[in-house]
């Protein structure tokens, strides 16, 4: 009886080894989470971002620090062809604010006043127009750039967004 | 037996925690963001995140980055050594509203996930957790998160960024698992017992301290007449009925003093186990 109990639980271990191991390696194609650091030097992203073809509505979720040296205002651009419509939402104030830290204000898609050392937090839905997807071949990977643009229009980051078959064979080395 | 302290007080203990959570809620979680806020977050992704850091790859970065993350559990681990589990119980905010939203679920709509070994696949669910980013082969950590799907649901109504996540696959998928394990499970608490990677590590402590002799919830066993009405009122489904006694088991309980309410022979106290 004991040995059976062991067994059971055993087997309950396994499957949830089984069951999360694959939503660990799994991402869907329509949300990533990518972190950059803004500085004058044209910023960096910790990894690029790559999208599945053929939906309707992707997020593009960018945190990070400022590292820039001077209060500026930022804005978000997507740079490539062809142009893709895109909406920014940003977690920052809160809904109440209670006063007891500075938050850059964000008006008509801008974070305005940020200043350095803060912290970044933007949501970027790109909403292109859906493609369908050819039975016969595979698409080739479409590039865009999501750049943070200060107010001279210099980069201060700059993300690679890639748009992929997900049928395509997986290439070695890349960022999912 | 001196040491030993009734759960079942004049007022009524699943009173008192119901009013915690609340409070829970309202300093965690937004539209007020309380005590977040005044770490620059408006929730407990970033600076708060209480799970990112349990991945240990790569750990220096994150831990500086989710710095009251680590203070946060850090101190709830502290807690659950000393006392029990009052964190999960008694404050945590996710918890809280998975449970205080199963209450208005008709019981006759709710889901029994009791016939689930809740430690073996805790603790399955924990390996993968710790494993995955080790191994490189992905991370668990924000694809299923309990702590990023639960403030987001709360600020929704507020904040657009919020609307778009639940516009996602995976924001989808966590607000699903939320609704099937919190919202719809008896007792509200299947989410944390099953699937809460501060809730599992949390439960290692609390074997590891009811070893040690420290202070738990337990049954009197000269005192419990078997009757079973500790099991059912139980959210995380941690007592079983062996040998016409009711026994606790540390590696799930919560001290939430709803079996301590329904023992009419007052057999369940928090003492040493």
């Amino acid at each position: 009886m004991k040995r059976g109990k062991w067994l059971k639980h055993g087997l309950t271990f396994l499957v949830a080894v089984a069951v999360f191991t694959p939503l660990a390696v799994w991402r869907a194609g329509d949300l990533r989470h990518v972190v950059v650091t803004a500085d004058d030097r044209g910023g960096r992203a910790r990894h690029g971002v790559h999208l599945a073809y053929g939906r309707d509505r992707y997020t593009v979720l960018v945190t990070g620090r400022n590292r820039l040296t001077e209060t500026t205002n930022l804005r978000v651009a997507l740079q490539g062809e062809p142009a893709i419509p895109f909406t920014v939402f940003s977690n920052y104030p809160p809904t109440v604010d209670l006063g007891v830290h500075d938050w850059p204000a964000f008006t008509d898609g801008r974070l305005m006043d940020c200043n350095p050392g803060e912290k970044l937090g933007l949501w970027v839905v790109l909403e292109p127009d859906k493609q369908a997807l050819p039975a016969d071949r595979t698409l080739a990977p479409q590039a865009y750039t999501l750049a943070l643009l200060d107010t001279d229009g210099r980069a201060v980051v700059s993300v690679p967004v890639e748009f992929r078959d997900s049928r395509a064979p997986a290439r070695r080395g890349g960022h999912r | 037996m001196n040491r030993v302290m009734k759960l079942s007080a004049p007022v009524s203990p699943a009173r008192k925690r119901t009013l915690f959570l609340i409070l829970g809620i309202l300093l965690f979680l937004p539209p007020l963001s309380l005590v977040p806020q005044f770490f620059g977050a408006v929730g407990f992704c970033g600076t708060w995140c209480p799970r990112m850091f349990l991945k240990l790859s790569p750990p220096g970065r994150i831990f500086a980055s989710t710095y009251m993350g680590v203070a946060l559990v850090t101190a709830l681990l502290a807690v659950t050594a000393w006392r029990g589990r009052y964190w999960c119980s008694h404050v945590c905010p996710i918890g809280g509203v998975t449970e205080l939203g199963s209450r208005a679920v008709p019981k006759r709509g709710k889901l029994d996930f009791s016939w689930i070994h809740a430690p073996s696949l805790r603790y399955g669910y924990l390996a993968v957790f710790l494993l995955a980013p080790v191994l490189g082969l992905g991370s668990i950590c924000c694809n299923l998160c309990n702590f990023s799907v639960v403030p987001k649901l709360f600020a929704a109504p507020f904040e657009p960024a919020s609307r778009a996540y639940f516009l996602t696959t995976m924001g989808g998928i966590n607000l699903a698992s939320i609704g099937v394990l919190g919202f719809m499970a008896r007792g509200g608490r299947a989410y944390c017992n099953l699937m809460c990677p501060v809730g599992a590590i949390d439960s290692v402590v609390n074997v590891a301290a009811a070893r040690l002799g420290r202070p738990r919830v337990r049954v009197d066993a000269d005192k419990c007449n078997g009757c079973g009405d500790c099991v059912v009122p139980c959210p995380v489904w941690a007592i079983e009925m062996t040998d016409d006694k009711a026994r606790i088991s540390q590696a799930s309980c919560l001290p939430c003093g709803l079996c301590a309410e329904a023992c009419p022979e007052e057999a369940i106290v928090h003492g040493r186990v």
